[in-house]
């Protein structure tokens, strides 16, 4: 414990020193904002999309993603199907070396997955096996009623060669084959020094295009380009720095001040003045988040549906996103919707209705529930700091207060102690977003099959049963339409309040080039180049 | 016969009083005070929303003395005036009471460990300075996790760290009126130390006690804006002048109104303050008699 505080200090000492004794050179690094702290630098373990930015700097999964999002070769070079669609064989590139020069070999690959499986992880990422593919052994070994990770059906049977056999077939499975789902496991490193080598620059060992250079919390990870990638040549960039950024204001300010050259966000208030006096340099694209309010099933008045439908119904999407968060949202009443243009899937029940007509159902159902002027019910919100999450979380607050007479409050949290407070489940509402995976409805609704565990202690066989029925079709759109009637059983529980789809907002300096705006929001620093 | 009036005999408070009322500043600041005070508290029943009532049809509505928001709306639709004047209910609230409990835990520690000196007084000084040690935001911060935040917390943490001072300043007081002949006089006649400390002692820092207790309540309104400004205070939807003013800050750029109001009515209680209690001063010092 000692010595492992003694490196700490003296880490923490070298990196002041470096700042201090290293000039920053402006043109050959990038400097990117990324909102929070990242709440891990766990390949296998990191959930956090902006985390997952550093990650994909770092990492580099069997397939890559082009700016666009366009899956682009990665570890491997090419890849076979079978002709049921089942199993997936990925040909490793020859001659692919860790940063430190060890080589690389498929195995390397599958002990990520099993990493990830493993419950002593205690990833969240477990799931892109189990449930958005269905990779064979794959839910045996992440409930632990499997040891032997011989049953995976992700194999090495040789050095250059991943396959990965699925029970069901999956059109999906390219999409998560990159470096924040597969990212392979260096195991000499990790065997010695454990978990904690992730953020240990002197020790982290990595396949990316950067390797991790300097990890200063609250304040910055610097990465270095990784002289032992494949295409190291083609890496224009030498450094990148990752910058929290936990004020869009000030985030803003040190933009227009040369210190950053890519933002995390664009606060709210100054995009219409932005996009006037610097239209070139405002990205505001979709993403694939979704904003939605998921209520706590394990509190007793939140298990009335009738409850449930009427705080749904009292929000006031339009005014929410259009007139008090004004971030660009796009106001949604269905949940895995609006990503794919070849998914129709169902809104809610009421989404036909006007706004009047929703508050007036939303004030019957309440009464009918129980509560009233002299008996209100009383919530307590959990939202990120964020400028925008806070203000919307605010706007359903008193919208919520307006319509029905609640008393909700919010608490605004750093992310990690949001996470954190996700699972301990210390809330009435929870301001919930989720960042998918690829930009289509099975990663949505995947992750909230019972079966995943996401947290929501929603309990609906038929739902699971309704997902498998749709994994086992192969045509996209007979799935497509098997999805649908699954969002349907979703959206039909109210267990949450589905609000809106966000769109990602960056500031991009005119000198950054390689830059593309895409749903899937994949920008590798490795395609970027700087003037 | 001519009967003679005696002059008047005029009490040293009553003297004090007279002294202070010639002050022009400090009276003209007694009136501004008084007015924005009843304005916080009765203005708001003049209105016929809240300041936690959102009108979605007007969000950030601009100043306009003809419609129902006089100075306009914030970014959710609620009333500015209202709001303000609701936060310096709590503002104000948190300031004087803060104030006089700070003063009176204050006043009757300082006095006790005057009056009984010795050993005791030497531990109760050192405790004293031990929690005068204390950083002060993360005591708060500790001080908002055990009481789980809200105002209870925030008003805890004010009160926790602002009776040092006024404890110091009246044991140095009862310490010298401890030597005096009226408390020998009063300790021969059979008074107990429970009695000496409530009738004697005690009265007799009043006056400092009055003047410190003055420039004590701008310091507990600025240290309330302080912590809901860092968000550790008062939190919405709940108003305070400093949850405002933070709310006023990250809008300035865009709409200076929503940091103007809160802030003047913020620094023109804080001036009034100062000049009552430099008022209290001068009236109070026997020096200047």
């Amino acid at each position: 414990m000692k010595r492992l505080l003694g490196t700490a200090i003296s880490g923490i000492v070298l990196a002041a020193t470096m700042t201090f004794a290293a000039p920053v050179w402006a043109d050959d690094t990038l400097d990117r904002g990324i909102g929070s702290e990242w709440s891990s630098l766990d390949p296998q373990v990191n959930f956090d999309a902006a985390a997952g930015w550093i990650q994909m700097d770092a990492y580099e999964g069997l397939v890559s993603y082009d700016p666009t999002g366009k899956v682009v070769p990665g570890a491997a070079e090419s890849w076979d199907v079978s002709a049921d669609g089942l199993t997936y064989t990925f040909h490793l590139r020859d001659g692919l070396k860790w940063s430190n020069g060890d080589p690389l070999v498929a195995q390397d690959f599958v002990n990520g997955v099993l990493r990830t499986l493993n419950p002593d992880t205690a990833s969240e990422k477990g799931y892109y096996f189990s449930s958005v593919i269905q990779v064979k052994g794959a839910a045996e070994l992440a409930d632990g009623t499997s040891k032997d990770p011989t049953t995976l059906g992700v194999t090495a049977p040789d050095d250059r060669t991943v396959v990965v056999q699925m029970l069901a077939p999956s059109p999906n499975i390219l999409q998560i084959m990159g470096a924040f789902q597969v990212a392979p496991l260096h195991s000499p490193s990790f065997n010695e020094f454990g978990a904690g080598v992730f953020i240990d620059p002197a020790h982290v060992v990595s396949n990316g295009a950067y390797i991790i250079k300097e990890v200063v919390p609250q304040s910055h990870v610097l990465l270095e380009r990784n002289p032992n990638y494949w295409d190291a040549a083609n890496v224009k960039i030498p450094f990148v720095k990752y910058h929290v950024t936990e004020d869009v204001a000030t985030e803003l300010k040190r933009y227009e001040a040369g210190e950053i050259d890519i933002t995390y966000d664009i606060p709210l208030n100054q995009i219409e003045a932005l996009k006037a006096s610097n239209p070139d340099e405002v990205h505001i694209a979709p993403s694939t988040e979704v904003i939605y309010y998921s209520f706590n099933l394990t509190h007793e008045a939140l298990q009335n549906l009738d409850l449930r439908r009427a705080l749904s119904l009292a929000i006031d999407r339009e005014v929410l996103e259009g007139k008090i968060v004004k971030g660009e949202a796009i106001p949604d009443l269905s949940y895995a919707g609006g990503f794919d243009p070849a998914y129709h899937g169902p809104q809610i029940a009421e989404a036909s209705m006007s706004q009047s007509e929703r508050e007036a159902l939303a004030k019957e159902l309440y009464a009918k529930a129980g509560y009233g002027p002299d008996n209100p019910l009383k919530l307590t919100m959990v939202s990120t700091v964020s400028e925008d999450a806070t203000r919307r979380a605010q706007g359903v607050a008193l919208m919520w207060k307006k319509v029905l007479g609640v008393e909700a409050t919010n608490e605004p949290m750093e992310r990690k102690a949001w996470l954190d407070a996700f699972y301990a489940g210390t809330w009435d509402v929870f301001s919930d977003d989720l960042v998918g995976d690829f930009a289509g409805p099975e990663t949505f609704l995947a992750y909230m099959r019972p079966s995943a565990e996401p947290g929501y202690n929603w309990v609906k066989p038929e739902f699971d049963a309704a997902m498998d029925k749709a994994g086992a079709i192969a045509d996209p759109t007979a799935r497509f339409a098997a999805l649908a009637e699954a969002e349907k059983i979703l959206l039909d529980d109210y267990i949450f309040a589905p609000i809106s789809i966000v769109p990602s907002r960056h500031m991009v300096k005119p000198s950054v080039h390689g830059w593309a705006d895409s749903a899937a929001g994949y920008n590798n620093s490795q395609w970027m180049s700087l003037d | 016969m001519v009967e003679i009036a005696p002059p008047k005999s005029l009490s040293t408070f009553q003297l004090q009083l007279r002294r202070f009322r010639s002050n022009r500043l400090a009276m003209l600041s007694v009136a501004v005070l008084a007015l924005i005070t009843l304005a916080c508290f009765f203005g708001p029943f003049f209105f016929p929303f809240t300041g936690e009532d959102a009108d979605f049809d007007y969000i950030n509505a601009p100043i306009d003395f003809g419609s129902a928001h006089w100075f306009g709306t914030d970014d959710f639709g609620r009333d500015l005036l209202v709001r303000v004047l609701e936060g310096g209910r709590v503002s104000l609230t948190i300031g004087f009471l803060g104030a006089a409990t700070a003063g009176f835990i204050g006043v009757l520690y300082g006095a006790v460990a005057g009056y009984a000196g010795g050993r005791a007084d030497r531990m109760m000084m050192r405790a004293v300075e031990v929690l005068y040690g204390f950083p002060y935001v993360i005591l708060v911060i500790l001080l908002s996790l055990l009481f789980g935040g809200g105002n209870v917390a925030l008003f805890a943490a004010i009160v926790f760290t602002l009776w040092l001072t006024p404890a110091v300043i009246v044991r140095a007081q009862a310490q010298s009126l401890a030597r005096r002949e009226f408390v020998e006089a009063a300790r021969a006649g059979g008074m107990t130390a429970r009695q000496i400390v409530l009738e004697h002692i005690v009265p007799n820092c009043i006056s400092v006690v009055i003047v410190y207790g003055s420039l004590l309540v701008p310091e507990v309104i600025l240290s309330e804006s302080f912590l809901s400004f860092l968000g550790i205070g008062i939190k919405e939807p709940q108003a305070s002048w400093g949850n405002l003013i933070q709310t006023g800050t990250a809008a300035m750029g865009t709409d200076l109104r929503l940091l103007l109001l809160p802030g003047t009515l913020l620094a023109l209680v804080l001036f009034c303050l100062n000049f009552i209690a430099d008022g209290l001063r001068d009236a109070f010092d026997p020096n200047d008699r």
